[in-house]
C-alpha cells in the first residue's frame, strides 16, 4: 500500500485569518469516522498553498503567556486557564500555527510514511500531490489500523 | 582658571603618521558599523581588533598583556566570575521567591508593589548585573499585572529605570563602573561612599515620583488582590541546599568585595573565588552547561572593544581628544566634570555606554597626564582633582541609559519582553517616562556632585 491509499482526502482547512474561535468551529464539525472531531487541520492561503499546520497542542500553546515558566507557572491561580483563552479566543490561526510541516509525497511507501510519523513525533501528516497541492492527511491512527489489521488476521502466536 | 596647565596649550596634539591615521580609520568605521547595528557588534569588534593588529597599530603582546593598550582581564574575569554565580543561583528559584514575597508584601496592591518592585530592582541591579535582574524580575511582573488585572507596561519601564539607577550604586552593578573601577583603580568601598549615598536619594526621588504620577491611576479588585495574597512564595524554591550554599557564596563574595581594597585583592579574584566555590560546591557533573551559558558574545565585544581603543590610544588619538576637551573648559575642572556628566547621560542615552566609557577611561588619563605631568601611578589617577572626573563619567553613562529604549540593555530587554506578552512598548512611550527619569537623576548627580566635591 502507498500513502495515498490510506490518506484521508481533504475536504476542510483553515485560512491564515481565521480566528481560534471559527479554527475550533471548523474543527469540531469536520467528523472522522470515529465520529470525533480532528485534533489537526491545515492551514491554506487563498491559493491553496499550504501554510501551516493547527493541531490542539498549538491551541493549549496558545493559552499559555509567554512569561509563564514552570517556576512562575506553579504560583497560577485558578482560572487563569480561562482567563487566558478568553484572551485569545480571537487571536488569527496564523499567529499559533506551527508553520513547518512536514509533508509526505502520495506516492510514498507505507513504511517511509511510518518512518517519518516516529521520526518527527507527529500525528499527522499533510499528503502532497505531484504538483506540491495538499490532497489529504495521513493519521497515526490509520496507519496503526493498518497494522492491527495484520497482526489480527494472523493466526495465533505460537506459544 | 586655577587649573591652566601650559601642556594644554603648548602640546603638539599627535604624530600624524600613517599609523595614527589607520587606527583613526579603524576606530571610527568600527563605531560608525558599532551604532548602526548593521553587523552584530561583538563581530565588528573583533574584526577591528584584529585589523589594529594585521596593519600593526598594536604588536599581539601589546593587546594581550599590556595594561595601557590591551585587553583589561580585570574587567574579563570579574565579569566571568560573577556570571558563573548567577548562572548556578538562578535554578535554585531563589529570585522567583524575592519576587512573589515582594508583591506579597505590596499587599497586592498595585501602587505599593510598583515602588516595591522597583526598589528590589535598583538592589538586586547593585549586586548582580542589570541584564540578569531584569531578566528575573520582568516575567514576574507580567504575571502580577495579570493576576491584578493592570496594565504591566508602567511596571516593567519603572523596573528598567530602577534597574540603571541601582546599577550605578556600585562597582559591580553596571559595566562602566566596572571598567572605571579597573582603570582608575578603585574599590568597591569606593564606590559604595562615593556613589552609593546619589543612588539612594535618587531612588527615593523616583518613589516620589512614582506616588505622584501613579497614585490615582493604578486600581484593583480585592477579590484580584487574594490572589495575590495567596500565593505561596515558598513553593519558588526548587532546590533548598543548592540555595543554601549559594548564598553563603553570595556572602561571602559581597565580604570579599568589601574588604579586597585592604586586603590587597582585585575585584576578579573574589569573582573568581566565589565562582570556583560554587561550582565545587553545588556538585555540578555539567561544568560545561554552566560555563556554556557565560555571555561570551558580550565578553568578546569587551575583548575587541578594548584592543580598539588600545589602538587609539597609543598612537595619540585619545590623548588629542583629551586636549580638546580640556581646551574647551579651559582646564576648569569642575567645568569639565560637568561637560563629562551630561555629555555621558546624553551620548549614553544614544549609544552603548561600554564603548563610550572604554573611549572616555584612557581620556580622562591622559587629561591627568596632561594637567600633573609630574605624577604617575595611583598618584595621578586618583588625584584628589581627577576623582569629581570618574565620578561624573560613572554617574553620567550609568544614567544616561535611562533616556531611551536602547539606551541601556535593560531597556531593551524589558522592551523585547513586553512586546512578546503582546504589550508593545513604543520608542516613544519609553521615552515618556525614561527622558524626564534621566534628566531628573543627571540633575541630581549634578547637584551632588557640586556639593560634594566642589562648594565645601
Amino acid at each position: 500500500m502507498k500513502v495515498k491509499d490510506i490518506m484521508v482526502p481533504i475536504t476542510e482547512h483553515l485560512a491564515p485569518e481565521d480566528t481560534l474561535r471559527q479554527a475550533v468551529l471548523t474543527m469540531r464539525s469536520a467528523k472522522r469516522w470515529h465520529g470525533l472531531g480532528v485534533k489537526g487541520m491545515v492551514v491554506l492561503d487563498d491559493r491553496g498553498e499550504l501554510v501551516g499546520i493547527l493541531a490542539i497542542k498549538d491551541i493549549l500553546r496558545a493559552t499559555i503567556p509567554v512569561y509563564l515558566d514552570l517556576k512562575i507557572s506553579r504560583f497560577s491561580w485558578d482560572g487563569m486557564l480561562e482567563e487566558m483563552a478568553r484572551r485569545v479566543a480571537c487571536k488569527k490561526v496564523k499567529e499559533f500555527m506551527s508553520r513547518e510541516v512536514v509533508t509526505v509525497d502520495d506516492e510514498a511507501s507505507l513504511m517511509a510514511c511510518t518512518d517519518l510519523l516516529i521520526q518527527k513525533n507527529l500525528q499527522r501528516l499533510p499528503v502532497v500531490n505531484q504538483e506540491g497541492k495538499v490532497v489529504g492527511i495521513v493519521y497515526i491512527r490509520d496507519v496503526y489500523n493498518v497494522i492491527s489489521q495484520i497482526f489480527v488476521d494472523q493466526p495465533e502466536c505460537p506459544m | 582658571m586655577s587649573h591652566v596647565n601650559p601642556v594644554v596649550a603648548a602640546a603638539p596634539p599627535f604624530d600624524a603618521n600613517p599609523a595614527f591615521w589607520t587606527a583613526t580609520l579603524i576606530f571610527i568605521i568600527a563605531y560608525v558599523i558599532i551604532v548602526s547595528e548593521r553587523i552584530h557588534k561583538t563581530v565588528v569588534a573583533i574584526c577591528g581588533a584584529a585589523l589594529m593588529l594585521l596593519f600593526k597599530v598594536l604588536d599581539q603582546h601589546e593587546a594581550f598583556h599590556v595594561e595601557e593598550f590591551g585587553v583589561d582581564w580585570n574587567v574579563i574575569f570579574l565579569l566571568i566570575g560573577m556570571m558563573i554565580i548567577i548562572n548556578l543561583i538562578r535554578p535554585t528559584g531563589f529570585f522567583e521567591y524575592i519576587a512573589i514575597k515582594s508583591a506579597k508584601a505590596g499587599r497586592g496592591e498595585p501602587l505599593r508593589i510598583m515602588v516595591i518592585f522597583a526598589l528590589v530592582t535598583a538592589v538586586l541591579s547593585a549586586l548582580l548585573d542589570n541584564v540578569t535582574t531584569v531578566l528575573l524580575v520582568a516575567p514576574v511582573t507580567l504575571f502580577i499585572a495579570d493576576a491584578l488585572d493592570v496594565d504591566p507596561v508602567p511596571y516593567l519601564i519603572m523596573e528598567a529605570l530602577a534597574s540603571n539607577i541601582g546599577g550605578t550604586a556600585t562597582l559591580i552593578g553596571d559595566p562602566p563602573n566596572i571598567m572605571i573601577a579597573s582603570k582608575a583603580k578603585l574599590t568597591f568601598m569606593d564606590f559604595i561612599i562615593h556613589l552609593t549615598p546619589a543612588v539612594v536619594i535618587m531612588m527615593a526621588v523616583l518613589v516620589v515620583v512614582i506616588k505622584l504620577v501613579f497614585g490615582r491611576r493604578l486600581r484593583t479588585r480585592p477579590e484580584l488582590r487574594q490572589r495575590v495574597l495567596a500565593m505561596d512564595e515558598k513553593a519558588a524554591i526548587t532546590d533548598p541546599k543548592l540555595l543554601k550554599k549559594s548564598l553563603f557564596v553570595l556572602a561571602l563574595v559581597l565580604a570579599g568585595f568589601v574588604f579586597h581594597g585592604p586586603l590587597h585583592y582585585e575585584p576578579a579574584t573574589v569573582a573568581l573565588f566565589g565562582a570556583g566555590l560554587l561550582l565545587l560546591l553545588s556538585g555540578t557533573k555539567e561544568p560545561h552547561k554552566v560555563l556554556a551559558d557565560i555571555e561570551w558574545t558580550t565578553l568578546f565585544f569587551f575583548i575587541g572593544l578594548f584592543i580598539i581603543i588600545g589602538g587609539v590610544v597609543k598612537v595619540g588619538l585619545i590623548k588629542w581628544m583629551a586636549l580638546q576637551m580640556l581646551a574647551l573648559t579651559q582646564g576648569n575642572l569642575f567645568g569639565t566634570s560637568m561637560l563629562l556628566l551630561w555629555f555621558s547621560a546624553f551620548a549614553s542615552a544614544i549609544i552603548d555606554n561600554i564603548p563610550y566609557v572604554a573611549t572616555m577611561n584612557p581620556l580622562v588619563i591622559d587629561m591627568a597626564g596632561s594637567l600633573w605631568p609630574e605624577k604617575t601611578g595611583l598618584a595621578l589617577l586618583q588625584h584628589p582633582d581627577l576623582m569629581p572626573l570618574w565620578w561624573s563619567l560613572a554617574l553620567g553613562a550609568c544614567l544616561g541609559g535611562n533616556g531611551t529604549p536602547i539606551g541601556a540593555s535593560a531597556n531593551v530587554i524589558v522592551v523585547g519582553m513586553s512586546e512578546r506578552a503582546g504589550k508593545k512598548i513604543s520608542f516613544m512611550r519609553f521615552v515618556a517616562y525614561g527622558l524626564p527619569i534621566m534628566l531628573l537623576t543627571v540633575f541630581i548627580a549634578m547637584i551632588y556632585i557640586w556639593l560634594r566635591y566642589y562648594l565645601f
